[in-house]
């Protein structure tokens, strides 16, 4: 019984942690004590054998796994700058310079054309067929920022007629309406972003056929479901989000009433889900949301509504990524109804490029049921 | 070619060059991770990050210690901060399962049984990693965070979020245990019981 105060010494001094007094203390019971001696001796022996303790190999593909991780944060590197804010502005400031000629143009149409409008228009597109011309201009608008005149009739013509414009056989240019137009910019630039996320992925897309087991540890890291959600953004980006927003504020479904919104910062990486909505409407459901971000202090939320909040209310859960920390998001006023709702996006000119996520957790009525999910737009005011 | 110069190479970013120092490490690091976490999933995936983050952080290797070492300091970060984001996740109910201090001292029975044989050094190495298989979890967690990481009680108190009492508790009881195990299997090689004076001096 008395010994098995030692055992303890006896191991803190294999590892230099005794105090002088403890290190007199044990000195003096090991000399009393054959049995502890021996205990002393056989945990130093065990102590030494750790330098030769053996090493388990790693699994098989292992060093290709690293260099496939390496390749893939280099790419990544490239990926978020579609997202980064200072390009969004860049794009939308393009989309209103297009805008702005195409309003000009509007005016200008009744004049006869000016020698010069056409003159000024480049080499390549006076060689453009007719009828492709205008989809050739629709789609460099955007990048040349050259705030020449040129394209004034075209885009005038492609952006507000309706249906029988020249690019009107594609479906896209029929659901065009003139508010879109400028929301037609950043997507341009948008879908560029997934081209060439497309092509930066495929080596990633050979490891999964070559080298099944990494890659399977690939997509269980945070890293790789920031990929796999940056991807997947990527390619749901020209149906969804900017074109589908504008449109869509105010004009259908009655704005319905949320209060006391609650906006958290949540570790980024953990939100493969967003953007998303969700209507929770139990604390169980709570419970099981707040789940998702073991690495967030959420219990701010998670205490502030209990079961007699939900007899009578629901929540609103909202997630949201951005491209920079220093983004922030309101719930839009009279942005919410049945169906959506619309987050606005705020941009300091100085962003931050790290990534960055948002839980908004808003007060909603019961005319919203448990489970429901909502669509997310997210506008820049 | 060394380290030194390969590392230098790697920083220039040639990637080859990274990935040799990557094959001489993997099985150090990818062990101490698998020892760290005790799954093998886990453990190659935070050996695969400790790597990523060398390459992202080689800029900042100043090589005051070998690549090695920092390596291996790199990967027990990357698992503390696993294990304690695991913990949370798991919340109370296992920090108290994580906890079996009152579960009593294995008593260190055997004391005439110890073999006297002295095994080779690579079979007393084999013998250990066996035997750390069979150690609990948290109790392997601290023995390895000191034995094989070098971190101190104090260092350890603070990765694992546990007092020091506990800390100098635990890792006795692993060293216990250990030499129980390896007892039993009749694999102890431990000290010769001969030189008990330099035991000792040893600090």
């Amino acid at each position: 019984m008395a010994c098995q105060h030692y055992y303890e010494l006896i191991s803190q001094r294999l590892d230099g942690e005794l105090t002088w007094e403890e290190e007199q203390e044990l000195e003096s019971h090991l000399a009393d004590c054959p049995s502890c001696r021996a205990l002393a001796e056989q945990l130093s022996g065990l102590h030494e054998d750790f330098s030769a303790l053996e090493e388990i190999p790693a699994p098989e593909g292992f060093v290709q796994g690293v260099m496939d991780r390496i390749r893939m944060e280099e790419t990544k590197k490239v990926i978020p700058l579609f997202r980064r804010p200072q390009f969004k502005a860049a794009a939308g400031l393009a989309a209103c310079l297009v805008l702005c000629a195409g309003l000009y143009g509007v005016g200008q149409l009744n004049l006869p054309v000016q020698n010069g409008t056409v003159q000024s228009a480049s080499a390549a597109m006076e060689n453009q067929p007719e009828d492709t011309l205008p989809q050739y201009k629709a789609s460099q608008a955007p990048a040349d920022s050259d705030p020449e005149v040129e394209d004034v009739p075209e885009v005038s013509g492609y952006s507000f007629a309706s249906g029988e414009t020249a690019v009107g056989e594609s479906a896209q240019a029929e659901q065009l309406t003139p508010r879109i137009y400028g929301s037609d910019a950043p997507s341009q630039v948008r879908s560029e972003g997934k081209n060439a996320l497309t092509e930066e992925n495929e080596p990633e897309g050979e490891t999964q056929s070559t080298q099944p087991p990494n890659d399977a540890l690939d997509s269980q890291t945070p890293q790789g479901d920031q990929q796999d959600a940056l991807a997947g953004e990527g390619q749901d980006d020209p149906e969804s989000t900017v074109g589908v927003t504008d449109a869509a504020i105010g004009e259908e479904g009655e704005a319905r009433s949320f209060q006391n919104e609650q906006y958290l910062s949540v570790t980024y990486g953990a939100t493969p889900q967003a953007p998303s909505a969700v209507i929770l409407g139990s604390v169980q459901s709570l419970t099981d949301y707040l789940a998702a971000f073991p690495e967030d202090d959420l219990t701010a939320v998670a205490e502030g509504y209990g079961a007699a909040y939900f007899e009578s209310g629901r929540l609103l859960a909202v997630l949201v990524e951005t491209g920079s920390g220093s983004n922030s998001f309101t719930l839009a006023e009279d942005g919410l109804d049945a169906e959506q709702v619309v987050l606005e996006e705020n941009r300091p000119q100085e962003g931050t490029c790290d990534m960055a996520a948002w839980l908004i957790v808003a007060e909603v009525g019961t005319e919203f049921s448990e489970g429901e999910t909502l669509e997310v737009s997210v506008v820049t005011p | 070619m060394s380290d030194r110069d390969l590392v230098a190479r790697a920083r220039a970013g040639d990637q080859e060059a990274f990935a040799r120092l990557v094959e001489e490490n993997q099985n150090k690091v990818y062990s101490l991770a698998l020892r760290l976490v005790g799954d093998r999933e886990e453990a190659a995936d935070l050996a695969q990050e400790a790597f990523l983050k060398a390459w992202q952080g080689l800029k900042s290797f100043q090589g005051d210690s070998s690549f090695a070492t920092w390596i291996y300091r790199l990967t027990t970060n990357v698992c503390i901060d696993y294990l304690r984001r695991q913990k949370r996740r798991q919340g109370v109910e296992s920090a108290i399962s994580l906890d079996d201090e009152d579960s009593g001292w294995a008593e260190p029975a055997d004391w005439d049984q110890d073999p006297q044989r002295k095994l080779e050094q690579s079979e007393r190495g084999r013998a250990l990693a066996r035997a750390m298989e069979q150690l609990p979890d948290h109790q392997r967690r601290a023995l390895v965070l000191r034995e094989l990481s070098g971190l101190s009680y104090q260092e350890i108190a603070q990765a694992m979020s546990l007092d020091l009492g506990t800390v100098k508790s635990r890792i006795a009881r692993a060293r216990l245990a250990l030499r129980k195990i390896l007892l039993s299997d009749g694999n102890f090689s431990g000290a010769a019981p001969s030189n008990p004076t330099n035991e000792k001096k040893r600090r």
